[in-house]
């Protein structure tokens, strides 16, 4: 029987030092928060340790400890693909993150979208590079907030002992106001703190549910004994293996172009701190290995099944971590080790949340306002980044949770298309920013039809539960990448095609120049 | 030690190639994709992947070291100069 009262005590207590550690956060290395960019880039002085877990809370999400081991649980081996595409993102880390860390330091860029608008002279390419990392995070901090419903529903279940509308909905309730609170008063270095905190929570965890679980069922050679025939746990089915292959990819190239994430990279405070750390992050990357297998364990544990039961098959996944965990552990280590869960969302939310912010104010209305005060800037921000968290909630109902992994695939097959201007434009001017914005739309448009006409069934759409697009010839491939071999093709070929003028930018090619040289 | 003119290609090709090898071996799902051998019950599958994600520190942190020697040696090859 599970001990809620404990549990939740345990929670609450370990919930008010990450209350206090976020306040505190707020004042640590004192810097003016009313100034941009010392709310947003904790004023650029993170070591390798503090980046190492800031840019690990990026990658270390709720994706990580609810919508990964919700799909493995659902669907199988295809979804263990997280496991390869974190191993390369940090290879497509190290290639292009140290170029645009060294050009931001010297031209003072805080967004990716600074660069683009410095290097290909458009203000219409910088907007359009600024919204689209906007929307693509919408999705992505949805599923933040799904996992942190998740962890509060399955406690509130203990105590009202039946699963109920009311129980799902407070529990949303309660995990949004949360993170806006959270987001609004301390800024990226509250973030960084309560970073190292959380994933000192989420280590214990992992490490005390794998060992306890597996010794219990006599080793993980059973575990794979319980699983059902279909879909396949084992390997990948061969039909897929394109799935997979494709999903890998476009995972490991999107990351990197995600605004919360260049926002981390931008707030370690030297080139070879940043290398340093992003070379260590796989190892970082054998946690999210180990809960991606807690889909698979959760075959082994009766209760912990019958527990799942409770939930319609539609909502079901996500609580295949919480549920692991309220049936393997003492009740006091079940309230630590949810409340990791729980700030693993919250956490990484608040980064996303202020990456859209900043991305707003500075690329998208000082635009049109040039005469904004530092002051109004920063205000602007925190606001706009809690309505951004309001939009977000749409998302939660647009995708049965059990899918909740799409809502991180969806955001991918938005901010792959931004590969072309800020990864390719980190090395060479050969493309033209008309070509460029064509390229990009492109990308997108094709990538939401197709998401769209995956998603139909019988003439409806019927929610978003799969991000793998049939084409015949290739099989089922990763809509991103399609999508982004149709920007890549109209990007290149545009650029081939449209008639050299002067360099428009002379200064920014003399400095890459250097920087290639 | 420094890099001279006709090394540095070498060395880029060397940089070039601890990226690109990690993931080349990554995305290879077709070498990969088995059940047997086993490894304390899990299958091939799921033991060789997440041995290749702790085993790919080894190149980034080798192209880490090499990268920020070259920097330090020639200050306009990585850091762009400023």
């Amino acid at each position: 029987m599970v001990d809620s009262t404990t549990i939740i005590s345990v929670f609450v207590a370990f919930f008010a030092v990450f209350v206090f550690l976020g306040f505190y956060g707020a004042r640590w290395r004192k810097g003016d928060l009313t100034q941009l960019h010392e709310w947003a880039l904790a004023g650029r002085r993170l070591g390798a340790t503090l980046a190492f877990f800031l840019i690990g809370a990026d990658i270390y999400t709720a994706y990580t400890f609810v919508a990964v081991p919700s799909s493995l649980y659902a669907k199988g081996a295809l979804y263990f693909f997280a496991v390869p595409y974190v191993a390369i993102t940090f290879g497509v880390a190290l290639a292009f993150m140290p170029r645009l860390w060294t050009l931001s330091r010297k031209h003072g860029y805080i967004t990716g979208s600074d660069f683009v608008k410095d290097k290909f002279g458009s203000r219409l390419l910088a907007i359009l590079i600024a919204i689209t990392g906007i929307v693509a995070l919408l999705p992505y901090v949805a599923l933040q907030i799904v996992g942190m419903q998740a962890v509060l529903a399955a406690m509130l279940y203990g105590v009202a002992g039946s699963n109920s509308n009311t129980i799902q909905e407070i529990s949303l309730v309660i995990a949004f106001i949360i993170l806006a609170a959270f987001t609004f008063t301390s800024g990226l270095r509250g973030a960084t703190l309560t970073a190292v905190y959380k994933d000192i929570l989420i280590w214990l965890t992992v490490i005390v549910v794998i060992v306890s679980a597996v010794l219990s069922i006599g080793g993980f050679g059973n575990a794979f004994a319980n699983v059902p025939k279909s879909p396949n746990y084992l390997t990948v089915s061969s039909g897929l293996v394109p799935g997979y292959m494709t999903l890998v990819l476009g995972s490991a190239l999107a990351l990197y172009l995600y605004p919360h994430v260049v926002n981390g990279v931008l707030s370690a405070q030297s080139e070879h701190k940043l290398r340093l750390s992003t070379s260590l992050l796989p190892l970082y990357g054998l946690g999210l290995a180990f809960l991606a297998l807690f889909g698979v364990l959760v075959f082994s544990f009766p209760s912990a099944l019958s527990f799942l039961g409770n939930f319609p098959a539609s909502s079901r996944g996500i609580y295949v971590v919480p549920a692991l965990i309220l049936y393997t552990l003492p009740g006091w280590l079940a309230g630590i080790a949810l409340l990791g869960v729980f700030v693993g969302g919250l956490v990484p939310a608040a980064i996303m949340a202020i990456a859209q912010g900043n991305l707003l104010t500075r690329n998208i209305v000082k635009e049109f306002k040039k005469d904004l005060t530092p002051k109004g800037e920063s205000s602007i921000a925190k606001w706009a980044s809690a309505i951004f968290k309001f939009i977000a909630l749409g998302f939660v109902f647009a995708v049965p949770a059990t899918y909740a992994i799409q809502l991180q695939l969806l955001g991918g097959v938005l901010i792959l298309q931004l590969l072309p201007s800020l990864f390719l434009g980190l090395y060479t001017d050969w493309f033209r920013k008309e070509a460029l914005i064509v390229g990009l739309l492109a990308g997108i448009g094709s990538g939401l039809f197709m998401a769209v006409i995956a998603n139909t069934v019988n003439g409806a759409f019927a929610g978003f539960t799969t991000s793998l697009f049939n084409t015949g010839v290739f099989s089922s491939l990763y809509i991103a990448v399609i999508a982004l071999a149709v920007n890549l093709v109209i990007s290149i070929v545009g650029s081939a095609v449209i008639p050299r003028k002067a360099r428009p930018l002379q200064q920014v090619a003399q400095t890459v120049k250097t920087a290639q040289a | 030690m420094n890099f001279p003119e006709d090394q540095l290609k070498r060395v880029q090709l060397l940089l070039l190639l601890l990226i690109l090898v990690p993931g080349v071996v990554n995305f290879a799902t077709p070498i990969y994709n088995f059940v047997d051998p086993t490894l304390g019950g899990l299958p091939f599958f799921y033991w060789f992947q997440i041995l290749l994600l702790a085993l790919s520190t080894i190149p980034y942190l080798a192209f880490t070291l090499i990268e920020d020697r070259r920097s330090r040696v020639s200050p306009a090859a990585g850091k762009g100069g400023s």
